[in-house]
């Protein structure tokens, strides 16, 4: 009956145990099932595309592969891109949470608004606004410093809007991880005489590892597989994803495309591997529930006004890069005319109204469902111990890790036949959506779930309670804030992705970054632009209404 | 609580069952659903146009012409729409020899016989719809500042005032940049044409990733000239851009777009795709060009040509095969990624 009690040696005793229990057993094979179904069956029919062709077993897109002439580049590229960004996102993110949760600094609220900002955003908003402010005709480049001719294409570019892009990845996972932290610890410390400094890397640090490596993790998969930036504004740099892209639309290769997409999985498995066996070995409980949650407030100047003065920084420059996308929906044609107009926003309602809805009701529909799942696996992979774990956990980051135009691809070769025919439905972009991005919801909800001292819940179980019981009353609540972040970060994926969706688009079931891709396509960079604020607003308004639900929730409790 | 946990999954499910079995309620005339590579405004005026005149209700979806192909190749004989209007012949082509497509009927086409020469493929299951021409398109403001002259010549485009200020999509991404190569290749022999390309190659500033994005470019300036489809142009200078418009004296390259009816497409629609194939051919849907403002050219000798778009009869047009350009695709393209683009690296472009 108990969860964590099932330790058994042999996996005969493992299979018992989990037998004893219906539920536990019934839910573990429904996730088992679903998995292989939605996520590794796609999978699969991409290695069968790559592999088989016309006669049998053949390896013709592995030869293919390594004559294409830039290759070698392209790998290296895309490796030393994403652990640049990986690096550099965590840090900012790092940056961020540490001040939001550590500190009682001025504009804590506002700081914790931008950090998450650059979520909402289709991936590549940023790509646009880099070259609106810095290209030759750009707004800073040409109107502030008067410069003709500007070269904003490349790796620095790229970097810095992917740092910007996914240092939400890594401050909501930091933040949650920071404030489920016993600070009691780090009060005691410091108490005791220890410096911040000292408290920070012996307490602080070694605490949050976890959080950072998965951060890493996520940040360094998601610069990898990031393809709407690299279009816009990776110039001659090429990269993994966009060579796979162009390969499988320009050059009309899939089997070359898919290969060359599938092969990032090579690193992204080597990373997860790391973190895995050795992030993991170590124990990091904090929550205890034997001691009340301190303070460990930061008031000391020479702390809190450096990290204010950087999260200045960096907060002007989202500011700066946003704004100017708001600019460029209200400007008539940018760099030629500013005048103000509603021209854009005209042009969406006319145009774009069907497309708005749709990807309303496709987001409201996959959120739940992603939290929901993201927690119940996590709950299975941290707290219960059975046979087809390690599956369970492979198969819940599989299309994380896999670019998001190999799996688009693969639901399609999947799921364009009988028994599943759901082509052109709006079950196939929730159900990619889901199985994609719930990945999110299980790092969220298990970095929570370690730090909570299992003896909190068989406390309550020793007490009667049965399993669900001490989960709704004892884990649940504990997971919340990983919960809520999680939901909100679901919600945006589900407004804002594009790569893995642009295949499974149809007539009847559009969504708006698609819409906004086609506008940058043709130049209509205003049009973009509106689209944009559309989302923007709908996201924040989506943003407002869980954290109410949230809030109501807490006193509920 | 208890409940509201064992609702979620099944609202959930009964959610998704709903979106599944989306039917949707047919009028007197049905539906045609279709995929486009046209701009949202161009295909939703066409579409237009073709509802009225037929009462048959249109879906659309805006996708990249390779995006549709990919589409259609893994779907295999299985899509959700009946029409794919519009995009390069030699994507058609392509998507013809790998049997995606289905034979239009000719005996249903009033003007299939009166087809330019040069734009239609013998027994190909595609038909060709309009043309379009490549052009030059420089930035007034930049010519001015620089004191340069817009480009008449491939050769115009060698010279060093432009250096590091062309911008071209690339060949491999799309197709108004491989119909400039394989232009190239046909007119001037392969030799000749990579030498070309190589010198040409040093002036580039960036290969694009996209054919159309690239006009937005010149015309905000942020290079000197380039190329790019002048139908692709045209909208974006009536806009306000300073694009100043030329053509190469030595050969216009010219691009033939098609549509086609697409293997597996709803069975519902089937009449329907019928009707847009005979449309489309037919004096309505020749001059619908001209009709709707854009700057299509009919494949139809006698159709209206669109006021303001270039005539092809005043150009010295490049003779190119389609169907030998969709051919050598491949080979070209590798070829001028080994030999072209990979002196970018060598030079730490």
């Amino acid at each position: 009956m108990a969860y964590s009690n099932v330790v058994g040696k042999t996996l005969k005793n493992k299979l018992k145990a989990i037998a004893k229990n219906p539920y536990l057993f019934g839910l573990i094979m429904l996730v088992l099932l679903s998995l292989l179904l939605f996520s590794v069956y796609p999978i699969y029919s991409i290695f069968k595309t790559i592999f088989v062709g016309e006669n049998g077993l053949d390896f013709k897109a592995v030869q293919k592969l390594f004559d294409k002439p830039r290759i070698y580049q392209t790998i290296w590229n895309s490796l030393k891109l994403g652990v640049a960004s990986a690096v550099i996102s965590t840090l900012i993110g790092f940056i961020f949470a540490y001040s939001v949760a550590r500190t009682r600094m001025f504009g804590r609220k506002f700081f914790n608004f931008i950090a998450v900002f650059p979520v909402v955003s289709p991936p590549f908003v940023l790509a646009l606004a880099m070259i609106l402010l810095f290209g030759s005709s750009g707004l800073i480049s040409r109107e502030v410093f008067g410069m003709q001719s500007t070269d904003v294409y490349g790796f620095k570019s790229l970097l810095i809007i992917q740092a910007m892009s996914f240092s939400p990845i890594a401050y909501l996972n930091l933040k949650g991880v920071l404030e489920s932290m016993d600070a009691s610890l780090e009060d005691s410390a410091f108490n005791l005489g220890a410096s911040r400094w000292k408290v920070f890397y012996t307490i602080t640090l070694p605490l949050a590892i976890p959080g950072i490596f998965s951060s890493l993790l996520l940040t360094f998969i998601k610069s990898l597989e990031d393809f709407g930036n690299p279009m816009i504004i990776g110039g001659d740099f090429s990269t993994l994803a966009t060579e796979a892209y162009m390969t499988i639309t320009g050059r009309s290769d899939l089997r070359t495309g898919s290969l060359l997409a599938v092969s990032m999985l090579l690193p992204v498995l080597t990373a997860y591997l790391v973190q895995r066996f050795w992030v993991n070995k170590k124990s990091y409980t904090t929550v205890t529930g034997k001691a009340s949650q301190g303070s460990a407030i930061i008031k000391e100047k020479k702390v809190v006004v450096p990290l204010f003065i950087i999260c200045m920084l960096i907060t002007g420059t989202i500011v700066l890069f946003y704004g100017t996308i708001i600019m460029g929906a209200f400007v008539r044609l940018w760099g030629i005319d500013y005048s103000l107009s509603l021209d854009h926003f005209k042009y969406v309602f006319d145009t774009g109204l069907g497309t708005v809805k749709d990807t309303l009701i496709i987001a409201i529909i996959a959120t739940p469902i992603m939290v929901l799942l993201g927690m119940v696996i996590s709950f299975l992979t941290v707290r219960v111990n059975f046979p087809g774990k390690k599956l369970i956990e492979i198969g819940s980051i599989l299309l994380f890790a896999v670019p998001g135009t190999v799996v688009g691809i693969g639901y399609l070769l999947t799921f364009n036949s009988p028994p599943l025919a759901i082509t052109g439905t709006a079950a196939i972009i929730i159900l990619v959506l889901v199985f994609r991005y719930m990945s999110l919801g299980i790092e969220a909800g298990s970095n929570v779930l370690r730090q909570i001292d299992p003896s909190l819940e068989e406390a309550s179980k020793s007490l009667n309670a049965n399993g669900f019981t001490t989960f709704r009353k004892i884990t649940f609540p504990l997971m919340r804030s990983a919960l809520f972040s999680s939901a909100i970060y679901a919600f945006t994926r589900a407004m804002t992705s594009i790569s893995a969706v642009i295949f499974l688009v149809s007539a009847s079931w559009n969504l708006m970054t698609v819409a906004i891709l086609s506008a940058v396509d043709f130049g209509k960079l205003g049009v973009a632009a509106a689209y944009c604020v559309i989302l923007f607003v709908i996201i924040f308004l989506a943003f407002s209404a869980l954290n109410l639900l949230l809030k109501q929730n807490e006193r509920s409790m | 609580m208890k409940k509201v946990f064992a609702l979620i999954p099944i609202i959930c499910v009964l959610v998704l069952t709903a979106c599944g079995s989306d039917d949707t309620s047919n009028g007197d005339k049905g539906t045609l659903t279709m995929y486009t590579p046209m701009p949202e405004e161009n295909a939703e005026a066409y579409v237009k146009k073709f509802e009225e005149d037929t009462g048959i209700k249109v879906n659309y979806t805006r996708l990249s012409t390779g995006e549709i192909l990919a589409k259609l190749k893994s779907e295999k004989g299985r899509s959700d729409a009946s029409i794919w209007f519009a995009g390069p012949s030699d994507s058609f082509i392509e998507a013809d020899e790998e049997g995606l497509l289905e034979k239009y009927d000719p005996e249903n086409l009033e003007n299939l016989d009166k087809i330019d020469e040069n734009a239609m493929v013998e027994d190909a299951s595609w038909l060709p719809i309009y043309q379009g021409p490549i052009a030059f398109a420089s930035n007034e403001n930049w010519l001015e500042e620089n004191n340069v002259e817009a480009p008449t010549s491939w050769e115009d485009l060698l010279k060093p005032e432009f250096k590091n200020n062309i911008m071209l999509a690339h060949p491999g991404a799309s197709g108004t940049g491989y119909q400039f190569i394989s232009t190239l290749v046909q007119v001037m022999g392969e030799d000749e044409a990579f030498d070309y390309l190589k010198a040409f190659n040093k002036n580039v500033k960036q290969w694009t990733k996209g054919g159309s994005a690239n006009a937005q470019f010149i015309g905000q300036g942020e290079v000197g000239t380039g190329l790019a489809f002048a139908q692709d142009l045209l909208p974006l200078k009536e806009e306000g851009y300073p694009i100043k418009i030329t053509y190469p004296e030595d050969g216009v390259s010219v691009a033939v777009e098609g549509a086609a009816k697409i293997k597996g497409g709803p069975e519902k629609e089937k009449e329907n795709a019928k009707e847009f194939m005979h449309w489309i051919n037919s004096e309505e849907g020749q001059n619908v060009y001209a009709d709707t403002g854009y700057y299509h050219l009919p494949v139809i000798p006698d159709a209206k040509i669109p006021e303001g778009a270039p005539y092809l009869s005043k150009f010295n047009v490049a003779d190119t095969d389609n169907v030998w350009a969709s051919e050598h695709r491949d080979e070209l393209v590798d070829k001028f990624e080994r030999e072209v683009q990979s002196e970018d690296e060598a030079s730490d472009k």
